[in-house]
């Protein structure tokens, strides 16, 4: 801990240090560093502004990022959400990342006084580390930080990883099963220090409650586009049962005449679907640290336990940090109102009237939540189809025109 | 018991030909991810009316693996 804060501490040393950036993580960064080491100015590619205030004396000058080029030495630190254009533009300015420039949220782990935890996995991996964030415990022993796994990471970024194993106290990941991702997990936690604990969290896919064909499970809606400035959609996770029937041309009406059908499945296939689904979470957990199957048998139908089914709900979620708080033998007080913050950039999906009665999945009536980029709707299950269906039909037909290009 | 086993395998992983299947691993096999790799174990087991245990999941690598594990656990195959 010492020594990583030193190493920092002297990179900074004898530097002026520059803001790339002049919002609130630059007013963040400036509130808790200015007394220790030397921020001269800011620089931001928005033209229109002009002078940086973080508190009522201070006023530095804003110029634009060709000024770097006249200074000397100097460390910049990255102070925006969305980092990875600028991180482009600093190294195509020669700056070396980790050595020039570095984000503000990873420089303050670097510089911190406590233990570090790297959450690293799929999206529910960030919603914990979001649920342990407000662990009062916790907080005022870890600082911490989330990498996501499947968004990939250039040369620069993955050095930085690397170092970033090499000096953290915890580690928590998925339990990925195949040996791809297992080999992959492999490098990053061999690089982990004797003493760090690694905490793994079971894969969480379960079809349960949307029956579909083995090789189908898992993947994206073929109807969804990411556009380039998101990697949220709506209607990313697909409902194979509607796609199917608009490609054989069924209309919107059949369709929701025949999902709406409480025989859509028969009884028989829904539970036995249902118990193989839950048989695999139980294997999912067998090979990670943390369970999760005794929760969601308890609280199955009473409440919405999977938004859909590659994303567990918030109340998962909150179990998942709490039973990681009871492994570190930390006290479970991660506040309830963490279910009504935004976990998941992620929609709800309706399960079908068939297995909602099958299943007893009560919790599942009713209204489902759509994640839109204007906040969230709320949508009866005829609604649900009827916009899901509009949109499949729209995206396939300007994706046939190559009006959209799908990333492969 | 082949043609069961070859049936489930390549109905999880989408192979269409058999020489593929018999010669499939995690290594060469597009669709083999932790799902299917658990998907593969939960068919089995309730095809076979067996148990898989947590070192048996993880040595489940190939097809020809994943035979071994069914023949130690009785499962009748040809020679």
């Amino acid at each position: 801990m010492e020594e990583r804060r030193k190493i920092w501490a002297h990179k900074l040393k004898n530097r002026d240090v520059v803001l790339f950036g002049a919002g609130a993580y630059a007013k963040q960064f400036y509130q808790e560093f200015h007394h220790v080491y030397s921020i001269v100015e800011c620089v931001t590619n928005c033209k229109e502004e002009t002078l940086f205030s973080p508190d009522e004396k201070t006023k530095l000058e804003i110029h634009r990022p060709d000024v770097l080029k006249e200074r000397g030495n100097i460390f910049i630190v990255v102070c925006v959400r969305q980092s990875h254009d600028i991180l482009e533009q600093l190294r195509a300015m020669g700056y070396r990342y980790g050595e020039d420039f570095l984000e503000s949220d990873i420089l303050r782990l670097m510089l911190s006084e406590k233990k570090i935890a790297v959450f690293y996995g799929v999206c529910y991996i960030r919603a914990i580390y979001t649920c342990l964030m407000e662990s009062v415990q916790f907080k005022q022993e870890f600082d911490a930080m989330y990498w996501l796994d499947y968004m990939g990471m250039d040369a620069g970024q993955e050095q930085l990883f690397f170092l970033m194993l090499g000096l953290c106290d915890l580690f928590v990941c998925n339990a990925f099963i195949s040996e791809q991702a297992q080999r992959r997990n492999g490098i990053y936690t061999e690089r982990l220090s004797s003493k760090c604990r690694i905490i793994s969290i079971p894969i969480l896919i379960f079809n349960g409650y949307y029956p579909c064909r083995p090789g189908e499970i898992g993947k994206d809606n073929p109807y969804s586009v990411v556009s380039c400035t998101s990697p949220f959609a709506p209607f990313i996770t697909p409902d194979r049962e509607i796609n199917r029937m608009l490609e054989e041309g069924i209309n919107t009406k059949e369709i929701l005449k025949r999902i709406s059908d409480p025989g859509y499945y028969a009884h028989e296939f829904v539970v036995e679907n249902y118990e193989k689904e839950m048989r695999k979470l139980e294997m999912a957990e067998a090979l990670a640290n943390i369970s999760i199957c005794d929760f969601l048998y308890e609280r199955h139908g009473r409440e919405r336990t999977f938004l859909n089914e590659k994303h567990i709900s918030n109340i998962v979620v909150r179990e998942l940090a709490q039973r990681i708080l009871e492994k570190l033998e930390m006290t479970k007080d991660i506040p309830e109102s963490v279910c009504a913050m935004r976990l998941l950039y992620t929609s709800e999906v309706p399960v079908y009237p068939a297995v909602i009665e099958a299943l007893g999945l009560d919790a599942y009536r009713g209204t489902t939540r759509l994640f839109t980029f204007q906040g969230d709707r709320v949508l009866s299950f005829e609604e649900y189809v009827e916009v899901y269906a509009d949109y499949c039909c729209s995206m396939k037909k300007y994706l046939e025109l190559g009006f959209f290009k799908r990333e492969v | 018991m082949d043609h069961a086993y070859l049936e489930e395998f390549m109905n999880v992983f989408e192979i269409t030909d058999e020489m593929i299947a018999k010669t499939a691993t995690a290594e060469n096999t597009k669709n083999w991810d932790s799902y299917n790799h658990l998907e593969l174990v939960a068919v089995l087991e309730k095809r076979f009316c067996v148990r898989f245990t947590g070192e048996e999941i993880t040595k489940l690598k190939s097809y020809e693996s994943g035979r071994n594990i069914l023949k130690e656990k009785g499962v009748q195959f040809q020679a």
